[in-house]
């Protein structure tokens, strides 16, 4: 058990709901996936898909805790109002705050993620950043009052990976008691597990379970591998060295120092 | 009656009808939030709140998200 925010879990993997073939593989991905923190998202009103009604009955029915996000914003003033109205909708004052800098790479815009940043935690929000992975933002978001931080492993739905590890172990290293997550570019299920090896605390995903060709199989990877990398963690993994040195031990090994 | 705008749709209302109004109009059955030039407005504060010619009304539902 470990605990994000205000709440106590078991999962530290965190999936996304959109992309999937059909709803039912998304209700069956995620519980696949054990995963007990979700993200959603708020759409204009569209009279032709029901007003979101099928959605919300199968989140109700998941039990799950929902992250809502502010995908799609491009300024604070949107993302505050994207929150507050998802804050109404979804009963949570979590939120996935994004707010986008560059359409190209959809990268966070460091300067207004921090000024909504402030303006929701005044407000009792628990914000969950979507961020890069730069120390001094990290570190001005905290002392904004964020506990939680979700760097970006890459750009959303790209599946590279962890493109900056460096940048990454060293937030790990330097911000010992926040919450690390890593957020986006996830594609492989070794991707997840070499962040949880790193120490990070969770990682939040979505395409590369959505998009996978059995997305249901995927979800139970990437379960699997979350699990095996903090475990790994937990454990210690060794130090690398330069220098062989056999496992096996060499004392009473027959034909030592036979000659011939 | 008012031009406004929903969801960057322009319709006509009552001049001297409230957001409860125009909810009760064209909310649907589904879970929503409202906001109204880009501020949002809380459910208990619809009926305060008077619309204006060109306001734009924003209705949102649940949505799949990652």
């Amino acid at each position: 058990m470990w605990t994000l925010a205000d709440k106590t879990i078991e999962s530290r993997l965190l999936i996304g709901t959109a992309l999937y073939p059909s709803p039912q593989i998304m209700l069956n991905a995620i519980r696949a996936s054990k995963a007990e923190v979700v993200t959603v998202s708020l759409r204009r009103q569209d009279p032709n898909v029901g007003g979101g009604k099928d959605f919300w009955a199968m989140l109700r029915e998941l039990k799950v805790n929902l992250l809502p996000n502010t995908a799609g914003c491009h300024s604070a003033k949107e993302a505050i109002t994207t929150a507050l109205m998802a804050r109404e909708i979804f009963n949570t004052h979590w939120v996935k705050l994004e707010v986008i800098g560059d359409e190209y790479n959809l990268q966070p815009d460091p300067f207004t993620l921090l000024e909504a940043t402030k303006e929701l935690v005044s407000q009792g929000f628990e914000v969950f950043p979507y961020c890069t992975d730069d120390l001094v933002l990290c570190e001005r978001l905290v002392e904004a009052g964020c506990r939680i931080l979700m760097p970006w492993g890459a750009p959303i739905g790209t599946g590279k990976g962890l493109i900056n590890p460096y940048a990454l172990r060293t937030l790990r290293e330097r911000l010992k008691n926040v919450t690390l997550i890593v957020d986006a570019g996830i594609g492989a299920p070794s991707h997840a597990a070499e962040a949880m090896e790193m120490g990070y605390d969770g990682v939040l995903l979505n395409t590369a379970v959505a998009n996978a060709n059995q997305p249901i199989i995927m979800a139970r990877a990437f379960e699997n591998a979350v699990t095996a990398g903090r475990l790994g963690y937990e454990a210690g993994i060794m130090q690398k060295r330069d220098l062989a040195k056999p496992s096996t031990p060499t004392v009473g090994q027959p034909f030592w120092h036979q000659t011939f | 009656m008012i031009n406004v705008f929903l969801n960057a749709q322009a319709t006509s209302f009552s001049a001297t009808g409230s957001l409860l109004d125009f909810i009760e109009q064209h909310a649907g059955t589904g879970p929503f939030a409202v906001a109204v030039n880009e501020t949002f407005v809380q459910k208990s504060h619809y009926g305060d709140l008077p619309l204006n010619d060109g306001d734009r009304i924003e209705i949102v539902n649940p949505m799949q998200g990652g």
